[in-house]
């Protein structure tokens, strides 16, 4: 039959303490970094879809690029729109912002408004040329 | 062989470490303590250093900031150099000593020190409520963490030292 000799006990559950004390420690350091990656998880996507909104602007009329929404990011849901200051977002109670150089922002039905744009959706970015003014719009694809 | 033996060499070895860290424990917990609570104030001050970098706040925060202080919604590069600690004696109301710590920060843009002290404000937050957590004293403080206790401190916290 198999046999445990006490030495063996004694130094196995000294061991397990402080197992378990690390343990403690660890669990909240990776809370934090999980919280922190979904921040910045955030401020990329926002920065990246200001800078293709930027890009697009930049590239004159007919030019257009298509930015793929995560459905979330590190499992955590998420919010995003756009008007024509800047992209806005929200993961976990916390607010961010990505500006854009001023521009007129159009939804796919060519008004101006706010853009709420739905996590798991690709967009097309187009710049087009409405009554002599040049025009974002960002329509679902 | 008999069932559960344990060793006599075994028995005096643990039998002599266990008296020595219990002495020993007595004579450096209070240094340990102390240290444990400035790396806990470390660790928060880089968790506001990196909200702010991130620049993503709770909304309150957020919609002040974007009222009036909008630079603060763009992220920006923030270095914590060191913490500064300072015994400033016993304390009689709270009974334990007073501790009060500086955070000496390095931003690589030049902001108003309006924003640089809300900047400050967030790294400061953040290394009280961290002290508060690793001791588990967050029920005895109030909901600024100020001032923040350990078992024999109490910790405050003076503006960030821009440098």
């Amino acid at each position: 039959m198999g046999v445990l000799t006490i030495d063996f006990l004694v130094s196995f559950f000294w061991l397990f303490f402080i197992i378990l004390f690390l343990a403690s420690i660890v669990s909240y350091r990776i809370d934090y970094a999980n919280d922190e990656r979904s921040l910045i998880g955030l401020r990329v996507l926002m920065d990246e879809l200001a800078g293709d909104i930027n890009l697009v602007l930049a590239g004159g009329p007919g030019h257009e690029m298509t930015f793929t929404l995560p459905s979330n990011i590190d499992g955590s849901r998420y919010q995003l729109w756009v008007n024509s200051s800047g992209v806005y977002g929200i993961i976990n109670g916390r607010y961010g912002k990505s500006p854009i150089y001023p521009c007129i922002l159009t939804d796919s039905n060519g008004n101006n408004r706010t853009i709420t744009l739905r996590p798991g959706t690709n967009y097309k970015i187009k710049n087009l040329k409405e009554n002599n003014r040049t025009t974002i719009m960002i329509e679902a694809v | 062989m008999d069932k559960g033996q344990i060793t006599a060499e075994y028995f005096l070895i643990i039998g002599f470490i266990i008296p020595t860290l219990i002495l020993g424990s007595y004579i450096i917990g209070d240094t340990l303590e102390l240290n444990m609570a400035i790396a806990a104030a470390r660790d928060g001050a880089i968790q506001g250093a990196n909200m702010d970098e991130l620049a993503i706040y709770p909304k309150d925060a957020y919609y002040e900031y974007e009222m009036g202080k909008n630079v603060l919604l763009q992220p920006s590069s923030i270095q914590i150099i060191k913490i500064e600690a300072i015994n400033e004696g016993y304390n009689k109301t709270y009974e334990k000593y007073k501790i009060r710590l500086t955070a000496y920060a390095h931003l690589k843009r030049e902001i108003s020190s309006d924003c640089k002290n809300s900047l400050g404000d967030r790294i400061n937050y953040n290394m009280r409520k961290n002290i508060c957590i690793t001791f588990k004293t967050e029920n005895i403080t109030n909901d600024f963490y100020n001032p923040a206790f350990s078992y024999n401190y109490m910790f405050t916290t003076s503006d960030v030292k821009w440098i």
